[in-house]
């Protein structure tokens, strides 16, 4: 048998614990965060929704068929955009 | 008062002309950029000023080819140790009036690296350097010309220069190409403790039934030229009595073993050997790798020590010599790892492979952390015994406020399969996405899609 030295980790739980708390602490305040930001999405979806369920834009898309269809073909054809964004 | 001037600069006495245009000029903010370019609307950085009061310098994204051909050239957000590497700004750099004419304009002394050098100076005090990820810039045909020698030694003294009077460090070499190589000192000589879990048994897969353990201490003890190490084992209590025996003998008093009798959960196994640990920083290794580089302890450590720095991580590479590892990336709510698959000696998006930098996170299998952020962050997490603990470890050392930096002088094989079975639990990924789902499209260090997809049909695995 080899007589290097050996630790348990019965003797280590303390440590174990508060590494454990440490991580539950900030795993908890991440969830919060991201539910946070869960509800926002879905503030924000639910005024886009808005937006695009109202007559104005349905009208508004209606009117810019036309160039859309174009913008579409003239991409698909590969021809030099004007701007550079 | 006009909010921006941009002028044309032609070949030539570069500092002598972008001095005169800069003084004839009363906008707030002002960039110059070569003839012979092409620039978009400023629209979007009329923007960013307003937004951004604090900004100083801003630089944008550039772009090549037109119409189908068109490519979005991307620049990660403001990363200094990067910037000692490589002038990464896109095209024009707008830099506020008063803020230029405070640290001296741009030098006449460091000819054919006057922009690099004054991006440099600007970054040591600017308030704030803003990235705006707007394709504003095509150089056209004639692109970046390769430095030419007095170039490249303008460049050492602008890059020694900065090194001085931010930490100190060395330039070890220029590259005409711009991608160079300067590193970080290593200060003082640390205790650095390797915990390396292990079941510490022979791979039956191989030929000659090698333990990788043994190969990957041989390894360390052969080639590193930092020796301050202690090494903590943390061994299931299956281990080969042999291989125990061999792993005392090669160690000696540098062995710190801690044997393991519970079931399998890598994030424990880390975290008692960091108990376990003496040193002032720790270097959690896998056990199945075998390094490259004989100071790769000392490139880790130099980042690990920089001043808010969380964790460094190394270059990985499959046993076919393709890239596994050059840093995380969490991009559309995936997280993978940066080059994976590429062939080494690739440059990447950017030469992002070939540069130290800042990145999102990095891998467990070779991280090096101080190891009072370790304690910090909580350690790893026990609620993910075999998958995301590393992702979940960087997003708390992230959330914290460290930054996390990878290096390439750091090489090491990880013979890990490609085609090992990750085996996600619902779990695991139910825990990660719901601490970190928000912050899973990362884009500022690495805004490129991954290289493998994370599932053959493209599906995200949660």
């Amino acid at each position: 048998m080899t007589n290097v030295p050996e630790t348990t980790p019965d003797a280590d739980t303390d440590a174990i614990r508060q590494l454990a708390l440490v991580d539950r602490i900030i795993g908890l305040q991440a969830e919060v965060a991201n539910l946070r930001s869960m509800n926002l999405s879905r503030e924000v979806r639910t005024q886009v929704d808005a937006v695009k369920s109202s007559t104005t834009w349905r009208i508004g898309r209606f009117v810019l068929a036309p160039v859309m269809f174009a913008r579409r073909v003239i991409s698909r054809l590969g021809v030099k955009g004007a701007s550079g964004k | 008062m006009t909010l921006i001037d941009v002028f044309t600069i032609a070949p030539g006495e570069r500092a002598v002309a972008v001095g005169e245009v800069v003084a004839s000029s009363t906008a707030e903010f002002v960039a110059w950029h070569p003839s012979g370019g092409e620039l978009a609307d400023l629209g979007p950085i009329n923007e960013l000023i307003a937004t951004h009061p604090n900004a100083d310098v801003i630089y944008p994204d550039e772009w090549s080819g037109h119409g189908r051909h068109r490519v979005h050239v991307r620049r990660p957000d403001f990363s200094p140790e990067r910037l000692r590497n490589q002038f990464f700004f896109g095209r024009p750099v707008f830099y506020r009036r008063d803020f230029l004419a405070g640290i001296g304009g741009i030098s006449s002394v460091h000819r054919g690296a006057e922009d690099y050098e004054l991006a440099l100076r600007a970054s040591r005090t600017a308030r704030s350097i803003v990235h705006a990820p707007v394709a504003l810039y095509n150089p056209g045909v004639t692109g970046i010309a390769p430095l030419d020698d007095g170039a490249q030694e303008s460049t050492r003294r602008a890059l020694q220069e900065h090194l001085d009077l931010t930490g100190g460090g060395r330039v070890v070499a220029v590259g005409a190409d711009g991608v160079h190589d300067t590193r970080r000192p290593v200060v003082g000589e640390p205790l650095v403790s390797i915990v390396i879990p292990t079941r510490g048994i022979f791979d039956t897969q191989a030929e000659d039934a090698t333990s990788h353990l043994l190969t990957a201490i041989r390894s360390i003890l052969e080639l590193s030229t930092y020796t301050n190490v202690e090494f903590v084992i943390v061994m299931d209590d299956v281990a080969e009595q042999s291989i125990l025996d061999e792993v005392a003998r090669l160690l000696g008093e540098r062995l710190r073993l801690v044997m393991w009798r519970k079931p399998f959960n890598f994030s424990e196994k880390i975290n008692l050997g960091v108990i376990r640990a003496r040193g002032e920083y720790v270097l959690i290794l896998n056990d199945d790798v075998q390094i490259l580089t004989p100071d790769w302890i000392e490139s880790l450590l130099a980042l690990a020590q920089r001043p808010g720095a969380g964790m460094s991580g190394a270059m990985l590479y499959y046993e076919d010599n393709s890239i596994q590892h050059a840093g995380h990336a969490y991009y559309e709510g995936d997280a993978s790892h940066i080059g994976l698959d590429t062939p080494r000696g690739a440059s990447g998006p950017l030469s992002g492979y070939r540069v130290e930098r800042e990145v999102s996170g990095v891998t467990a299998a070779c991280a090096m952390m101080p190891i009072s952020v370790f304690h910090e962050a909580g350690g790893m997490s026990n609620l993910l015994p075999g998958n995301f603990n590393d992702v979940d470890l960087c997003m708390k050392v992230t959330g914290l406020g460290y930054e996390i930096y990878w290096t390439p002088h750091a090489e090491l094989y990880h013979f890990e399969s490609k085609t090992r079975d990750a085996s996600v639990h619902g779990f695991e990924a139910h825990l990660l996405y719901s601490r970190w789902g928000f912050r899973m499209n990362d884009h500022r260090y690495w805004p490129y899609a991954h290289s493998r997809k994370p599932t053959p049909s493209g599906e995200t695995p949660w």
